[in-house]
């Protein structure tokens, strides 16, 4: 009950009560002394937080704009950073891509000795090879 | 060259959106009161605040594009402040850095101490510190901010009523710590 009557008197404090129940309250009010003293003090608190005007620092403008070219110049330097990432994953990709159609052209096969280069080779071969040295 | 402070809310974003730095140091100018309101209210005289508040401004810089001009400026960057501020006090709780009165003096430095009231600001911020984070949003929003209980549980979604009774047992502390400060 109390609850909800300090919920009314807060709306009347902040301009917010309906007429007919501002006129309920006004008599609650004036029967009530404990909701009277109630209604002062909060009108005290609500007058103090309303006079409450804090500031940041001076030069605040300054560091907002010194933070904003910070953040875009690595913003900026992320980006061709990226940029140069997908470049490079691209040619790298390309040259894949490149190197299977050549091999399927020449071999008319994708198998893994063909794509590694190492098809029609024996061991032998790799012996003779090392045998040189 | 135009005069920016002459130029209204509307023609500023447009020139931030041509990528004109300078429209924005003139939001920041008209704005960054309304912006200190909600972050020092949230977080206290610290320099985490200071830092806040000018996240608030680079997030509003980088999201030009997704900013229409349904919302007013003012209101755009308070829903950005108050989701940054609440953001930092959860960063706090989960690192269980309590910011103590000695770390709290220190960061005062970085606030103007020529400012008039600030014995009183002081106290204020003191009792805001004893509320728990839901209770100083509202606070902050409605009381601080000056927005409607309407706009208050929109932008917190939260409902009304909630608003309300978060913000009478609010009231409650407040009176009790502003009293113990001798602020009221």
């Amino acid at each position: 009950m109390k609850r909800n009557w300090n919920n009314t008197l807060l709306q009347h404090l902040l301009g917010e009560l309906p007429g007919p129940r501002r006129k309920a309250l006004e008599t609650r009010l004036t029967d009530d002394p404990q909701l009277q003293s109630c209604s002062q003090e909060w009108q005290s608190v609500i007058a103090t937080l309303r006079s409450y005007q804090p500031d940041f620092g001076s030069g605040f403008e300054q560091r907002v704009m010194q933070s904003i070219a910070i953040k875009s110049a690595l913003a900026l330097q992320e980006k061709v950073t990226w940029r140069m990432m997908l470049r490079f994953g691209m040619s790298a990709a390309a040259a894949v891509i490149l190197l299977i159609v050549w091999v399927y052209m020449q071999e008319k096969s994708l198998s893994m000795e063909h794509l590694l280069g190492l098809a029609g080779l024996k061991t032998d071969d790799f012996t003779n090879l090392l045998a040189n040295y | 060259m135009e005069d920016l402070r002459t130029l209204d809310d509307g023609a500023l974003v447009g020139l931030m959106k041509q990528g004109r730095q300078d429209a924005l140091g003139e939001v920041v100018r008209r704005y960054r009161q309304q912006v200190a309101r909600v972050v020092i209210g949230m977080l206290g005289n610290t320099p985490e605040a200071d830092d806040v508040g000018q996240e608030t401004f680079i997030r509003f810089w980088n999201n030009m594009d997704a900013y229409t001009h349904d919302a007013r400026i003012s209101t755009f960057l308070t829903r950005i402040a108050i989701n940054l501020s609440i953001n930092e006090i959860r960063k706090r709780k989960r690192k269980q850095e309590w910011v103590s009165s000695a770390k709290a003096e220190a960061g005062r430095q970085v606030i103007d101490d020529t400012m008039s009231g600030q014995y009183e600001r002081e106290h204020i911020e003191a009792a805001l510190r004893m509320l728990d984070e839901q209770q100083r949003a509202v606070v902050v929003m409605r009381l601080i901010q000056g927005y409607s209980t309407k706009e208050t549980a929109d932008m917190l979604n939260i409902p009304l009523g909630t608003v309300l009774s978060r913000l009478s047992r609010a009231l409650d502390k407040l009176r009790l710590s502003l009293k113990q400060l001798d602020a009221i």
